[in-house]
């Protein structure tokens, strides 16, 4: 039987005295596109950079198509967290040759990345004139290099237009068709119900609900968030 | 690890502060060899002769001259602020968790950060000498100490790593660029003031204070200036431990950091 394409267990981060995550455990099977949800400062960044490793988790454990390792779990992942950074004065394209030596992947990749983002024609300028928007996109281009098993997405669509949202689920849904897990959190239901089979919402760095996104969820988020969990 | 370092290569050269350190570079080599040269023919008076008379002049002489310059505080803060740009500005900046959320070992990255900014100073080092070397030598004669450049240029980029290592020890420790070129520059400054100050004691007749001094940061940081003096070569043994105690201690702490 193939290893879960992610998997926490008891995962936990204490920042001084608050504890920003609590004994985190869920499953997400290869293939699905899994919805994290919660809202601001519920700990969901927290646990993505616990997850890829950027911080030490104080417990628990993470595991990626059944790596563990912190390095050698993040091979066949791609992630975008918060807002992109890049370096300001190298062009897009520039920024995507330097994470693709980084990620020892092809530069060939790269064109075909710039399209999925729709940034095909604007991947010469400079990075600090792009908008917000446009940032996204690039870090999302940046993400799906070399077509990694795992994406992790921290709040995609972070700044981007309706149009720019729909293009984003629409890329979304097509890795997925392809086979790629997709991990993406969220504080928005409604962009979360339109992009994820499956759904974990976090609350005060807590899951207090897994489960399928159904018609039920945004009554089930507004019981177990703000007040429903004590 | 090669292409790494090549990546970073590739970002580095295009930095505008690293930009801005290539000209300065060849800008006080050509500006130090212009001076130096003329003085040649000056009618300046020191002591009651001429200037040019306690001088000699050539070629080689006028470059070292420019690599003196070279070592004296606009270089070495260039150096440092790359270091704090490399390092605490991307930790800062978020650019370093984009190059950490692939799968490469943290000391990988501090490596090629750290070889693909000595590359550029040696760069730096190679474009001002062969600049000053080029106008000097044609004007003032090519007759000189050549062996003492080349040992002087040879252990300059000794030099520019020992402060590329401070500057990359104070950025895993710091959380900007400024903070290092700050402290960096205070640190420099005090360590002058302490070997001033124990050049004092060794005069005084202290026997431990000379051998000390030696030892400290800023008398390793002038390793370069070794030939052609009769020198102690302690300054050296004691550069090679600071590099290793500075890139030991920013691996260490960036192995162990939080990355925002």
């Amino acid at each position: 039987m193939a290893s879960d394409a992610l998997v926490t267990n008891a995962l936990s981060r204490r920042f001084g005295r608050r504890e920003a995550l609590q004994s985190l455990s869920l499953a997400v099977r290869p293939g699905e596109v899994y919805g994290f949800l919660g809202p601001n400062g519920a700990g969901k960044t927290t646990a993505i950079r616990c997850i890829l490793g950027l911080i030490a988790p104080s417990s628990g454990h993470v595991s990626i198509f059944g790596e563990s390792d912190a390095v050698r779990r993040r091979r066949d992942v791609g992630a975008m967290v918060e807002t992109p950074a890049f370096h300001e004065f190298l062009t897009g394209h520039e920024n995507l040759l330097f994470s693709a030596a980084y990620a020892d992947i092809d530069p060939a990749a790269i064109p075909a990345a710039l399209e999925q983002v729709g940034l095909s024609d604007r991947c010469h300028d400079r990075v600090d004139a792009y908008s917000l928007g446009m940032r996204q996109r690039l870090g999302l281009a940046r993400a799906i290099l070399g077509a990694p098993r795992l994406l992790i997405l921290d709040e995609p669509t972070n700044g981007m237009d309706p149009r720019g949202m729909k293009d984003v689920r629409d890329l979304l849904h097509r890795l997925a068709e392809g086979g790629t897990t997709v991990f993406v959190s969220s504080h928005l239901l409604a962009e979360v119900a339109q992009m994820c089979g499956r759904v974990g919402i976090l609350d005060r760095g807590i899951l207090v609900h897994e489960g399928a996104v159904d018609a039920g969820l945004e009554d089930v988020y507004l019981s177990v968030t703000a007040g429903g969990v004590g | 690890m090669m292409r790494l370092v090549r990546a970073e290569w590739s970002v580095v050269r295009q930095r505008p502060t690293a930009k801005a350190m290539m000209w300065v570079a060849v800008a006080l080599a050509v500006i130090v060899v212009g001076i130096y040269g003329s003085l040649k023919d000056s009618s300046l008076m020191l002591n009651g002769k001429p200037v040019g008379a306690l001088l000699t002049f050539s070629g080689p002489d006028a470059a070292l001259k420019a690599l003196t310059v070279r070592h004296f505080f606009v270089i070495p803060m260039f150096l440092l602020t790359l270091a704090g740009q490399t390092l605490a500005g991307e930790r800062a900046s978020h650019v370093m968790r984009e190059q950490l959320v692939r799968s490469v070992p943290r000391h990988h990255l501090l490596a090629a950060k750290v070889l693909s900014l000595w590359a550029f100073a040696s760069l730096t080092l190679a474009a001002g000498l062969a600049v000053s070397l080029l106008i000097a030598t044609p004007w003032l004669g090519f007759s000189g100490p050549w062996l003492v450049l080349f040992g002087s240029a040879a252990l300059s980029l000794l030099t520019d790593l020992g402060v590329l290592a401070v500057g990359f020890l104070l950025s895993s420790i710091l959380r900007s660029t400024a903070a290092v070129v700050i402290s960096g520059m205070m640190i420099l400054g005090l360590d002058w003031a302490l070997r001033a100050g124990l050049t004092g004691l060794s005069f005084l007749g202290v026997d431990w204070a000379q051998g000390v001094g030696q030892l400290m940061l800023g008398s390793a940081l002038s390793v370069w200036s070794i030939p052609g003096t009769d020198g102690s070569y302690l300054p050296g043994l004691a550069l090679a431990l600071w590099i290793a105690a500075g890139l030991l201690v920013a691996r260490l702490r960036l192995s162990r950091a939080d990355i925002p």
